[in-house]
């Protein structure tokens, strides 16, 4: 794994902007930098592969545990979901996709550690199955990319549509914002492909008659695609409908468990020593001197914080950690000369099928990461 | 006593109880209409207020001490769970004491509609 710095193609934002991508730029901050790339082997990519396709496989047998030993405490569930969630899984309403953080030098010697797992609301996919693939065909035709995504998610929109009966899916998000927008749209444009109907709604917009949810025009909303996290919706006045409607959404009510960060330590006491997986404990850092302390449900690394022999090396801010807090083993991200990436390896269905890479200068991936494309050589 | 003032003091009862507040609560039952804010401009993740919670427990989680609460002290129940702003103990945000009134150009007027986005604005969906 190598970093290398190259010139920009000269009119690169009208060329994202022609795909779509809007929100390369944020808050006046490079969002999407090409002026910079990494490079994998073949060696490399087939590692991370592999791993993926592990810590998807150590997920499910995680849910499998939380849902047989009813550990819905630990990860903050309300009771009266309890029941949708052991529905939702024993009868496999299926998952699109997720996103595994992880840390990896490309070291042959050690294995990609799992920080975390995006499972219910991951972001950046449009960036890491469209925006970086155009980029690599004006780089360097010759060379490739890990980087599958974009045809894995056909494939899955089109074991989807077997299940919905020749009815229209809905996608929903919080239409204001644009990466939330594009995001979906991209989602929406593959399920198209599948020759799926599909329908947009605002989360906003989403309707209640009696014990259904229904769009504008009143009509009953059997399937829908949300990107709006589970432990949102299931804390909002519509809530209460979520357990008795009879609405399948995707990703499915049992991601509550994979998104939380409390599967941490379940997998860590479920596979101790995994070379994937990093120890972890609820409530107190256990025997480790250095730690992260990580929120449960924080999102883009808010109220982390860092600790090295017992001292303190980085804390952020946020309105995240009233929840709790998991105790992760510090693992600190790989450095190539002062920047930092982090590995987003995509999982479509359950099989791994790509990367993105956003890089920071400081030790926690935060949302002013800068995502840069990659090559395989 | 005689069957029919058996039947006579059954109904008396019957209706005794149906007049009493208690068994006029559940007209109340529930929390309070959520509050929304006016619609406004366009929204911003960082652009939302705070309003304080009322803060007692006085709305269990358990349905049996609900209920108890609900029947034995009707008065202090209800005169808690109408206060403007209170929020039921497991309907309260989870990482937060305090209920976010977002603002957003898309929120219908309807009741029916607008149930679910409002942590959206607190929050950035993206990770």
């Amino acid at each position: 794994m190598k970093r290398f710095q190259i010139q920009p193609r000269e009119n690169w934002r009208a060329k994202v902007e022609q795909l779509g991508f809007t929100y390369h730029t944020l808050d006046g901050v490079t969002y999407w930098d090409e002026s910079v790339y990494y490079e994998f082997n073949r060696n490399e990519a087939d590692k991370i592969e592999q791993s993926t396709n592990e810590l998807y496989q150590l997920c499910l047998k995680g849910v499998d545990h939380v849902i047989q030993y009813q550990l819905y405490d630990r990860f903050l569930i309300p009771d009266e979901f309890v029941p949708k969630i052991e529905s939702s899984w024993k009868n496999n309403e299926p998952s699109v996709y997720g996103r595994f953080d992880l840390a990896w030098d490309g070291n042959e010697n050690t294995s990609p550690k799992m920080l975390e797992f995006n499972a219910d609301t991951p972001t950046s996919l449009f960036e890491g199955a469209a925006v970086q693939w155009f980029w690599l065909n004006d780089f360097n035709k010759q060379l490739d990319q890990f980087n599958s995504i974009h045809e894995k998610l056909i494939a899955r929109w089109k074991e989807v549509k077997l299940l919905l009966n020749d009815k229209p899916l809905y996608f929903s998000c919080l239409h204001q914002f644009p990466e939330d927008l594009v995001n979906v749209n991209y989602l929406r444009d593959c399920a198209a492909q599948a020759g799926i109907e599909t329908k947009f709604i605002s989360v906003h917009d989403i309707g209640r008659r009696k014990d259904s949810f229904v769009d504008l025009k009143e009509n009953p909303i059997d399937f829908i695609f949300k990107l709006y996290p589970w432990e949102w919706m299931v804390n909002e006045e519509f809530g209460s409908l979520l357990s008795r409607s009879s609405t399948q959404w995707i990703e499915p009510i049992w991601k509550m468990i994979l998104s939380n960060k409390a599967i941490l330590p379940v997998l860590w006491n479920l596979f101790p020593n995994h070379p994937n997986l990093l120890e972890c404990y609820f409530e107190d850092p256990g025997p480790m001197k250095s730690y992260a302390q990580k929120p449960l449900l924080s999102r883009e690394g808010a109220n982390v914080t860092l600790v090295e022999d017992e001292k303190i090396i980085s804390e952020t801010s946020g309105e995240y950690g009233d929840e709790g807090f998991v105790y992760q083993q510090l693992y600190k991200l790989p450095d190539f000369n002062g920047f930092r990436p982090v590995i987003g390896s995509w999982i479509i269905g359950d099989q791994a099928a790509g990367i993105g890479i956003r890089e920071t200068n400081s030790l926690v991936t935060d949302n002013f990461s800068r995502f840069i494309p990659h090559v395989i050589k | 006593m005689k069957k029919s003032s058996l039947v006579v003091l059954t109904i008396v009862a019957a209706l005794s109880f149906s007049s009493c507040a208690v068994q006029n609560v559940p007209q109340n039952l529930g929390p309070p209409d959520p509050v929304y804010a006016d619609v406004e401009g366009d929204t911003t993740r960082q652009q939302f207020t705070n309003v304080a919670v009322v803060q007692n427990d006085y709305y269990y989680r358990s349905y049996f001490f609900d209920n108890m609460y609900r029947w034995f002290f009707p008065r202090r129940y209800y005169g808690v769970i109408t206060q403007p702003g209170y929020v039921p103990r497991h309907k309260r945000p989870i990482r937060s004491r305090s209920v976010a009134v977002h603002h957003s150009r898309s929120m219908p007027s309807s009741s029916r509609r607008g149930g679910f986005g409002r942590t959206g604005s607190l929050h950035s969906v993206v990770s």
